[in-house]
């Protein structure tokens, strides 16, 4: 059996706003990923194409 | 596992983002971001820039990691000194288990991404560098020896080499000069401070040098740690990697550091005050000495990398002609 909790209006907000933190934070690192795939994929196109 | 006594009542839920925010030291970050970034910029490899941004970055996220998992940590002192009774977890506004799984998830991530956009030397020196915050500083030396922030200063010195193997994979002396200069600038630093703050350390029993060893011992070690990184701080002139710039910042800065630590070396910062008022205001007068003293440290450490970030990040980089020990390196 699952106890049914109860969010102050203090509490709601706070959550509110940790999750957008979380999800602003995961969106940021799966940018972030790409943006480094990218870039070294870039590198190691150049590089070959000078070798 | 250390146990909060004095901590207020936990609120669950209540946290918010900038709570989490302040679990990562953003002060101490700014000095890991720019130190970090000066080994980058003065290493002699090529990145490209947005990856270079983006090991900062990395770098970052992972100094402020180990500052979360010392919070962690440390909860229970931090609940004893005025300095920091008001952080997240003894304020009662964060959990300690949720800053345990914070600083691991943070110490993960920015390993790993360090590793993707630099290369895993860099990423394995990061992670060491938060093992040895935590484990070796935080819950080996800083409750034990006063010794503590000199060997645990190290920590603080890992960044620019981190930078450095961000940039070539690899460190040369140049990048244990950086490391040492840091190194060296730690005890002052942290002993100035602990002299004017020697009841809040005593308070929460943590073994600083002026609490075992007395104020008076703490000045004279202060002189000479003071007179180390001084004159560390001019030898990159001779080995190349600080230019004219350079050097005549590390020396105009130098010489106001030392001439402070003289001023405290010669106060009587930090003693136990007599009965009378004269007394009382000598030490108040060392004790703004140390204050002066802790000040201009972190002002001495920015000027000298600045100077280092202008001349490298500029390209206007030129070894001078005294730089003898340049084909020693």
């Amino acid at each position: 059996m699952s106890e049914e909790l109860e969010l102050t209006p203090e509490q709601k907000k706070a959550r509110d706003q940790r999750s957008k933190a979380i999800g602003l934070g995961l969106l940021g690192f799966v940018i972030l990923v790409f943006v480094v795939t990218v870039f070294r994929k870039m590198q190691e196109m150049g590089l070959e194409s000078a070798g | 596992m250390t146990d909060l006594t004095n901590n207020q009542a936990v609120q669950p839920g209540v946290a918010l983002p900038s709570d989490f925010v302040a679990l990562l030291k953003p002060r101490v970050m700014s000095l890991v971001v720019f130190t970090a970034l000066v080994g980058l910029v003065a290493a002699p490899g090529v990145m490209h820039p947005v990856l270079a941004m983006i090991s900062i970055f990395a770098i970052a996220l992972g100094g402020g990691a180990a500052g979360a998992l010392n919070m962690w940590f440390d909860a229970d002192i931090d609940a004893k000194m005025q300095r920091t009774c008001r952080r997240p977890i003894p304020a009662g506004r964060i959990e300690r288990n949720d800053a345990l799984a914070f600083g691991l998830f943070l110490s993960f991530v920015s390993v790993l991404l360090l590793g993707a956009a630099a290369n895993y030397f860099a990423a394995l020196f990061l992670a060491f560098t938060i093992f040895f915050y935590v484990v070796i500083y935080s819950m080996g030396l800083k409750r034990r020896t006063p010794q503590n922030i000199v060997i645990g200063g190290a920590a603080g010195a890992f960044p620019p080499m981190i930078g450095w193997a961000a940039a070539t994979g690899s460190f040369d002396a140049n990048a244990l000069l950086l490391f040492a200069i840091i190194f060296l600038w730690t005890p002052p630093h942290f002993w100035a401070l602990a002299l004017y703050k020697r009841s809040d350390y005593a308070a929460a029993g943590i073994p600083m040098m002026p609490v075992v060893k007395g104020a008076a011992s703490t000045r004279v070690q202060i002189l000479v740690y003071a007179l180390l990184v001084t004159t560390l701080g001019v030898v990159p002139v001779f080995t190349g990697l600080g230019g004219a710039l350079y050097g005549a910042v590390s020396l105009l800065s130098g010489g106001l550091f030392l001439f402070l630590a003289v001023r405290v070396f010669l106060s009587r910062a930090g003693d136990d005050p007599g009965p009378g008022q004269a007394e009382l205001y000598q030490v108040k007068k060392g004790d703004r000495a140390a204050r002066d003293l802790f000040a201009f440290s972190i002002m001495y450490l920015f000027i000298l990398f600045g100077a280092l970030l202008v001349e490298h990040g500029t390209g206007n980089h030129s070894p001078l002609p005294i730089a003898f020990l340049q084909g020693l390196i």
